[in-house]
């Protein structure tokens, strides 16, 4: 049993640090309080992808035959946690799950044009899976996509596609059957939203600041060359990309970071003429929430030390484990330092650049987004506990 | 970074777990409860023999020179078992602190009899004003000539009448460095035991000690030690029982997702129902985590790592409320059944809450998780 990384690992870890802090300190990239957006979604964090990319740290455990550097799944979780302790974006949708997808079932015309392009970080992704009637059921989803001549038709509506209106090509997952098993009639396109008629986006503003989006897709015409993977095989691609990716979904150094602000305010604190460090409610507080991010900790590591449908618990356990204490930290933080923690970021007075406000917001969605929590404890009881089906 | 257990502590797992499932069925954890002893003597010898009772005893004692991972792996089979065998007084604190402060005399005397399963030693803190700290150590060792005479109680004492001797910890001066640790044999003069029945229903008693006379050749370690030996061994003591805890509710949580498959209400089987499955879900995560966190602070403490004590406390809280969770949710999903004695969940659910009552005082844990993050460790 060993804990710690590898010592090649750390050293490899401390370098990429060091790059990440310095192209994250660029004007634009940082957003304040960004727990907010992990997204590419000005040209300032675009150039942050590419000096990513420039530096070596894109596609780091893509094989090498593809243009990544072979490296084991542990580079992808470091830099991940990385990005999230220095407030930095996230690294993409096109590396983990297109670009690993596409490997697997893309067409060679497909992977000649997009690997390099996802490499190179040239490329942002939008992906179209939930819509008003498909969230937690998925597998439920309608909009439709019919054949005409050498290509396809696509009619219907996406909901909660967050990058839509930045994003350069649509992951899309459509219907194309619907006379079977729901989840066997699901078909996946890759579609230029760019230049691509009859795609219609309107903006849905969330209370953590972010845009998301409703996408409109009306009489969408798709060539045959832009389906992604076999006629009816959409679901399993989608189920089978969490395998690929499982490790840097939830990763707790937001949680780390925002427990360091939070201890440094403990630390140098006082009120009433004491320092707040001597209040037994503080230390309480404290105490609680290193157990509980030490354990956070652990969970997601031991989604990157497991493998099959142990992994698939794990990452429900990690899921479930660090979206809550996210929650937690933001409320048990709000007690302890009060008011201030309910001021904005940029309002006169703020704490942190109005991060312990924020997380309230910001934290909502993290117990919906990507399978709701209910729906990893059903994993959970079906796969680790072998119940039945839950109702 | 492994997460895993190794092939020999795999094996060390499924051969206690053999051994215990044979010797230690729940039919026997019912009948040590009120019993005089509180444990099957022949037990004790089985896990002595398996090298159990000196795991991390040096070699030249007995022992089997292990280190505190395989110590966990040992302490989440006895959880699962409820093993009702004094392993954690004897052979993590007696032992512990015999290991760490006792003379070349004590520790020739006692360790190798403690490995063999010859002798059971128990430490005597606890006071009846119930305080975990130095200050609660009131026990008065008056120096005389050539020793102590003793004046004061212990209670929450676990099976002082197998001990041979008691590590009783005493005060002879206020301060901290004025706290020794006592070999007492608990047959001598001026000692009382009185059995105390318990939540658990182990074996405890209230020890009183008036004008007992100790040889100064009982003390262990240097004079004043005894609070600061005493601190050490119960870092040990947090990891050892993070682990039981874990093992304690991972087993209560089968018996409970077993009864909620095969229970039918409302035509189908509870474990069908998300206000079900939803609780064991949780009980399951709780202890994967507290699993891993008892891991991790077992090797932090065989790496020597600075953070090994915050490690070690910490797993004992996140530990004690996943068993205290796990075991409740054994009670909630096993429902008017589970309430009844002839159920063993209810074995489970008892043992952990002492558990986590009688070793520590949560409250003070966590200050100590507190201080060594805003002070550093």
């Amino acid at each position: 049993m060993e804990f710690e990384f590898l010592p090649e690992e750390l050293a490899w870890a401390e370098q990429a640090q060091a790059y990440v802090r310095q192209c994250a300190a660029k004007p634009g990239v940082q957003v304040k309080g960004a727990e907010a957006t992990r997204y590419i979604d000005s040209p300032e964090r675009r150039q942050f992808m590419k000096d990513l990319s420039a530096g070596g740290y894109l596609g780091l455990s893509w094989p090498v035959e593809l243009g990544g550097q072979g490296l084991s799944s542990r580079y992808d979780y470091l830099l991940n946690e990385i990005c999230a302790y220095e407030n930095a974006p996230a690294v993409g949708k096109g590396i983990g799950i297109i670009g690993r997808s596409m490997a697997k079932h893309g067409t060679p015309e497909q992977k000649a044009y997009f690997l390099p392009k996802i490499l190179n970080a040239e490329i942002e992704w939008a992906i179209g899976y939930s819509e008003p009637d498909a969230g937690s059921d998925l597998a439920s989803l309608k909009i439709k996509a019919v054949r005409d001549g050498d290509g396809w038709r696509i009619n219907g509506q996406k909901r909660f596609t967050t990058s839509a209106h930045f994003g350069d090509w649509y992951y899309l997952a459509t219907r194309t059957d619907a006379s079977g098993p729901k989840h066997k009639g699901i078909t996946m396109f890759l579609v230029d939203l760019h230049n691509t008629p009859g795609i219609h986006i309107t903006p849905m503003y969330c209370i953590n600041g972010e845009r998301t989006n409703e996408v409109f897709l009306d009489n969408v015409y798709v060539p045959d060359s832009q389906r992604f993977g076999p006629e009816g095989e959409g679901f399993r691609i989608i189920s089978e990309a969490l395998d690929f990716e499982r490790h840097i979904l939830f990763p707790h150094n937001y949680q780390q970071r925002i427990f360091d602000k939070f201890l440094a305010w403990v630390k140098t604190a006082r009120r009433d003429g004491e320092p707040v460090k001597h209040d037994p409610a503080v230390r309480r507080a404290v105490s609680e929430l290193s157990v509980l991010l030490e354990t956070a900790r652990l969970h997601s590591l031991s989604v990157l030390a497991l493998e099959g449908y142990e992994a698939a618990v794990a990452a429900a356990m990690t899921k479930i484990t660090s979206s809550e204490l996210f929650q937690h930290m933001a409320n048990v933080i709000s007690r302890v330092i009060g008011p201030q923690t309910m001021l904005r970021p940029d309002a006169e007075g703020e704490l942190c650049d109005g991060l312990f406000e924020l997380i309230h917001r910001a934290g909502v969605i993290l117990t919906i987004g990507a399978g709701g929590n209910e729906i990893q404890r059903n994993i959970i009881a079906r796969r680790g506990l072998g119940l039945p089906n839950p109702t | 970074m492994d997460l895993n257990l190794t092939d020999e502590q795999s094996m060390l797992r499924d051969a206690l777990r053999r051994l215990l499932t044979n010797e230690s069925p729940v039919a026997v954890v019912r009948q040590m409860e009120n019993d005089a002893l509180g444990f099957p003597p022949a037990l004790l010898k089985a896990l002595a023999a398996m090298g159990v009772m000196g795991l991390t005893l040096p070699e030249e004692h007995g022992g089997m020179g292990l280190g505190h991972i395989d110590l966990a792996v040992v302490f989440e089979e006895l959880g699962r078992a409820l093993c009702p065998v004094p392993v954690l007084e004897t052979s993590v604190l007696a032992a512990g602190i015999i290991a760490r402060a006792g003379s070349a005399a004590q520790q020739a005397e006692w360790l190798p009899a403690i490995a063999a399963g010859e002798a059971v030693l128990t430490p005597a803190f606890l006071e009846p004003e119930g305080s975990f700290r130095a200050t609660g150590i009131q026990l008065r060792a008056e120096p005389v000539a050539g020793g102590y005479c003793l004046n004061g109680s212990k209670y929450f004492v676990g099976y002082a009448a197998a001990a041979e001797r008691l590590l009783t910890l005493v005060r002879s001066g206020p301060g901290a460095e004025d706290i020794d640790i006592l070999l007492v044999d608990p047959r001598a003069p001026g000692v009382t035991l009185t059995r105390t029945e318990s939540h658990a229903l182990d074996p405890r008693y209230l020890v009183e000690f008036t004008d007992v006379q100790v040889a100064e050749s009982a003390r262990i370690g240097a004079p004043g030690s005894g609070w600061a030996t005493w601190t050490a061994v119960g870092f040990d003591r947090m990891v050892a029982l993070s682990a039981w805890f874990v093992g304690c509710a991972a087993r209560d949580l089968e018996l409970a997702n077993a009864y909620a498959k095969e229970r039918v209400q409302f035509d189908r089987p509870i474990g069908s129902f998300q206000a079900i499955a939803h609780q064991l879900a949780d009980a399951h995560t709780g202890i994967s985590g507290a699993r891993y966190l008892a891991w991790k602070a077992a090797w932090a403490r065989d790496r020597g790592r600075t953070d090994a004590r915050r490690l070690a406390a910490q797993a004992f809280l996140r530990s004690a409320e996943a068993a205290r969770f796990a075991t409740r949710t054994g009670q909630q999903v096993l429902g008017g059944i589970g309430f009844t004695n002839d159920l063993d969940v209810q074995l489970f659910f008892r043992r952990a809450k002492q558990h986590l009552i009688a070793w520590a005082n949560l409250a003070e844990v966590e200050d100590f998780v507190a201080t060594s993050l805003i002070d550093g460790e």
